[in-house]
């Protein structure tokens, strides 16, 4: 009997260890996701910045927006007229479900002194969700307006600085003493006729009239600590978080199926507008190796329900990996879904290290994979080379170089030059809808953000914001993705121009210091191609 | 609450009393006042422009009343604790043994040490949780204590003079402050008094507590016929003046999304209907004299309860309705960021089950006869106040 109950005990304090260690290890995988979870911002992961280079009128602009990740807040808008004088630049914030009709007038930027060119104004945004910002620019060049998407969302909040702690101590401090002054001095002598002096029945009244003063403000106090907490909760209740996903990658015959499932309430309930394809992808989903950013996949998986998407995986090494999937709403709002992801081993695959659904022509890829693979899916195993070195491909090369000093928030652009073997400029052809892609990443996935020559906004986005603003939101679903792979995101006739001479500009402010990793995906003669560049952003 | 020690307090000295309102009392009074006038104006603003800055109208309304309250109260302390060597030392109240002032002046130096403290507060909490969309925040909490601080030292000051003098004049003032007592106190509640509410429970329970706290108190401290009406006709006037004269003023909304159409200073509501229940609650009060406390606050605040539910359940009909959207009534008065789905821009009330209201009602005249009792004792203690 005592032997059982040993027994017993035993198991149970072995079933308990064990679910300590399960706990624990849940615990840790819940930490990351958690982490990767609360540094993924609206539109791109780490940040909320927004650049974007276009026409406003007759004058080339970029601009650049610093959403404080506080709402509501005056948000910073910077305008460089990157040619030409004009004679006024304007802003205007439009929030989606209004539009221009609800729109405070637009507000004049003023000249940054110092920065020729450089025009700067702070909109107050005073809601949550997808906003158009409205540059407006004048001049003898011609007037004309360049429309910025811009996601609002409170990200955090803020702690209190010390002074400011300090100084509310010292006069809150003074205020309670002052309540227990008073209070003493009008029981004591408030009722005195003029010219008397309190007897000890009044003083020992003030005494009383003090204590019960006293637990009056320190239950004031206890209301207002009360009350100060519930506003921080419903505040950080307010907070964007990103969506919930369940990643897994699981065997089918001899394929890799990566399935995502999006587990938010918010998605499953329908509380989020329905998406839309961006690049005539309805979604855009990244793969990076966690441990060296030495391999990268960009796939597009299918919905097969309203909330989970797969793919198949092509041939990736086995690993862990940072998940970054890029989803655009109805209503321009932009969102990045992350998680991490085990990739199993693949079996009878033969790796390679180069690869594209479009230029696989029977190269080890699983069979299925080869029949099924969205065409635009691309992935590499690469290693980085520093920024102003080539990068080789198989019949070409690929530099990176920036157009100055790389610093924390300071805008600048990142010149990418394809060549072909004999080094001359290759004509790159569009890559669903783009010159070229961009994705940028913090090693440690703490940042990513997915952008193109325009910008990080997505033109999409743009697109759908200008189309509202027309009326215009009867396009169909089936449309929306014709009319993105009818390639009309090559807008502008100078990034034509810079496809046919093998160089593409992408501006870009890189939000923290750290180490990063820049990969560049271009098409050249209909082969899609990868470099991956290492770059470090000094504080 | 110790009246009956004066026998064995000792007089030092006599204070003759001048007849005219002394600098410090006209000042307090006026800081009073202008601390009002920029809230309304300030909410106002908020309803109709939104974007504000440091340096608006209706802000520096608000501090002008902040600093001359502390600053005049703030040199009186001083003049009376080391400056007038001829005057009566036990002429105020003590304070660490040190400074000696009028119970008032003390009260408007504690107000405007709280609407310093917020600025602070209020600016740190705007950069943490945003600009604010509501009235009642901790540091609107902290800001709006000062202002009652500073609006209650003017009435304390007030009816020292009048226990002082004892001149009609000085009860008139005394009765003007009430009035911006009560009128803020009912601004505090703003958000408890909109006319979708009229038939809702809850706005009967609020309204019966602070009208009758405050009318009562009124009723008490003010040494005249009408105390509790004239209070009210200080609330009505105040909230009619700025229902017809804000809309005078061209304004546009600075910050969207507007929902809205704004293209004037957007007022606040039409004033309660507590002018007759106050006269009302006078009479109770004249006719029961010779009974106890917790009786008289009984009959005067279930008088104001039947009076004011009365009146005002049927006025919202007419506040609904299209015959109240003009100049006199302003019942259009919506904030450019109200949605157009909302119960104010539809104009529809806010309906509750009879059962519910009819609970709403007992509990309005429980409160009602608290807060009167409350109030009561407040008033007799301020009747009482002399320095």
């Amino acid at each position: 009997m005592i032997g059982i109950v040993t027994k017993t005990l035993r198991e149970q304090k072995l079933k308990s260890l064990h679910g300590v260690v399960r706990t624990c290890g849940l615990f840790c995988a819940r930490i990351t996701v958690m982490f990767m979870a609360w540094i993924a911002l609206a539109a791109h992961v780490g940040t909320e910045q927004v650049v974007l280079e276009g026409m406003a009128g007759g004058y080339p602009v970029r601009v650049v927006i610093r959403p404080p990740g506080i709402v509501p807040a005056q948000v910073p808008i910077i305008v460089r007229v990157l040619h030409g004088s004009p004679t006024r630049v304007t802003v205007r914030a439009t929030q989606f479900s209004v539009g221009l009709k609800g729109a405070p007038p637009a507000e004049a930027a003023s000249v940054v002194p110092g920065e020729i060119g450089t025009y700067a104004h702070d909109l107050w945004i005073m809601t949550s969700g997808s906003y158009a910002i409205y540059v407006g620019v004048e001049g003898a060049a011609g007037n004309g307006t360049l429309l910025v998407p811009m996601v609002s969302a409170a990200t955090h909040t803020l702690g209190m600085p010390k002074a400011i702690g300090g100084v509310l101590i010292v006069l809150g401090s003074l205020l309670a003493i002052g309540v227990f002054t008073l209070v003493g001095a009008a029981t004591r002598e408030a009722t005195l006729p003029i010219g008397y002096t309190p007897d000890g029945a009044r003083r020992k009244s003030a005494r009383v009239a003090v204590g019960v003063s006293t637990a009056v403000v320190a239950l004031m106090l206890l209301g207002g600590a009360k009350w100060w907490q519930s506003a921080e909760s419903d505040y950080r209740r307010g907070l964007y978080k990103p969506l919930e996903v369940t990643t897994s990658v699981r065997m089918q015959d001899s394929d890799r199926l990566l399935k995502l499932v999006v587990t938010d309430p918010q998605w499953q309930r329908g509380r989020t507008t329905p998406i839309t394809p961006d690049h005539g992808k309805l979604m855009h989903l990244f793969l990076i190796r966690a441990n060296d950013a030495g391999v990268i996949a960009h796939l597009h998986p299918l919905r097969s329900e309203l909330t989970t998407f797969e793919t198949l995986l092509p041939a990736i090494p086995a690993g862990k990996y940072f998940l970054f999937a890029d989803v655009l709403h109805e209503s321009g709002f932009q969102r990045t879904l992350v998680d991490t992801v085990d990739v199993p081993v693949a079996p009878a695959i033969v790796e390679n290290d180069n690869g594209s659904a479009a230029s696989a022509k029977g190269m080890a890829q699983p069979k299925t994979f080869s029949a099924f693979a969205d065409s635009d899916d691309a992935w590499r195993v690469v290693a980085p080379v520093a920024v102003g070195t080539a990068s080789s491909f198989d019949g070409g090369s690929l530099t990176l170089s920036v157009d100055g000093q790389i610093s924390v928030d300071r805008d600048v652009t990142l010149q990418v030059a394809v060549r072909n073997s004999d080094g001359i400029a290759a004509p790159l052809e569009p890559y669903m809808g783009m010159g070229g892609h961009m994705m940028v990443m913090r090693e440690d996935g703490g940042v990513f953000v997915h952008l193109h020559p325009g910008g990080t906004a997505s033109m999409t986005a743009q697109d759908v914001l200008a189309r509202r603003e027309r009326g215009d939101t009867g396009t169909s679903f089936s449309d929306a993705i014709k009319n993105e792979a009818s390639m009309r995101m090559l807008a502008t006739s100078g990034e034509l121009a810079q496809t046919k001479s093998g160089t593409l500009t992408f501006p870009f402010a890189f939000p923290t210091k750290g180490k990063y990793r820049v990969f560049v995906q271009v098409k050249k003669n209909g082969v899609v191609q990868t470099a991956s560049f290492a770059l470090t952003v000094p504080k | 609450m110790t009246s009956t020690t004066l026998s064995t307090s000792s007089r030092s000295d006599a204070v003759s009393s001048a007849q005219s309102i002394p600098w410090h009392l006209a000042a307090v009074v006026f800081a009073a006042t202008s601390v009002l006038v920029g809230l309304i104006w300030d909410i106002s603003w908020h309803m109709s422009i939104g974007r504000d800055t440091f340096w608006t109208p209706a802000h520096l309304a608000i501090y002008t009343g902040g600093a001359v309250a502390g600053l005049a109260s703030g040199y009186e302390v001083l003049r009376r604790s080391f400056f007038a060597p001829n005057e009566s030392k036990d002429n105020g109240v003590t304070v660490w043994r040190i400074f000696r002032g009028p119970l008032g002046g003390w009260l408007c130096i504690w107000g405007a040490v709280a609407m310093l403290t917020s600025a602070p507060f209020d600016d740190w909490w705007h950069n943490a949780y945003g600009l604010d969309v509501q009235i009642l925040s901790p540091p609107h909490s902290v800001l709006a204590v000062g202002f009652l601080a500073i609006l209650m030292g003017a009435t304390v000051l007030a009816v020292a003079r009048q226990s002082q003098e004892g001149s009609t004049s000085s009860s008139w003032v005394v009765a003007y402050t009430s009035g911006l007592v009560l009128t803020i106190a009912s601004v505090m509640a703003t958000e408890y008094q909109d006319r979708v509410m009229m038939h809702m429970g809850i706005f009967y329970e609020v309204a019966s507590f602070v009208f009758p706290l405050f009318l009562l108190t009124a009723a008490g401290a003010v040494k005249l016929r009408w105390p509790a009406t004239i209070a009210a006709g200080v609330y009505t006037a105040i909230m009619c003046a700025q229902l017809w004269i804000l809309p005078l003023f061209e304004a546009s909304p600075l910050l969207g999304p507007i929902r809205q159409p704004v293209t004037h200073m957007v007022p606040l509501n039409f004033p309660l209907l507590v002018l007759l229940p106050a006269f009302l609650i006078d009479v109770v009060l004249h006719r029961t004299v010779a009974r106890g406390a917790w009786y008289r606050a009984f009959f005067a605040g279930a008088t104001f309860v039947i009076s004011f539910t009365v009146l005002q359940w049927f006025f919202a009909y007419f506040l609904m309705s299209p015959a109240s959207d003009n100049w006199l009534f302003h019942s259009r008065n919506l904030a450019y960021m109200l949605p157009s789905d909302t119960y104010e821009a539809k104009g529809l009330f806010v309906n509750e089950s009879v059962s519910s209201l009819i609970i709403a009602f007992g509990v309005s005249i429980v409160l009602a006869t608290i807060a009167a009792r409350f109030g009561a004792a407040r008033g007799r203690w301020l009747s009482a106040v002399q320095r």
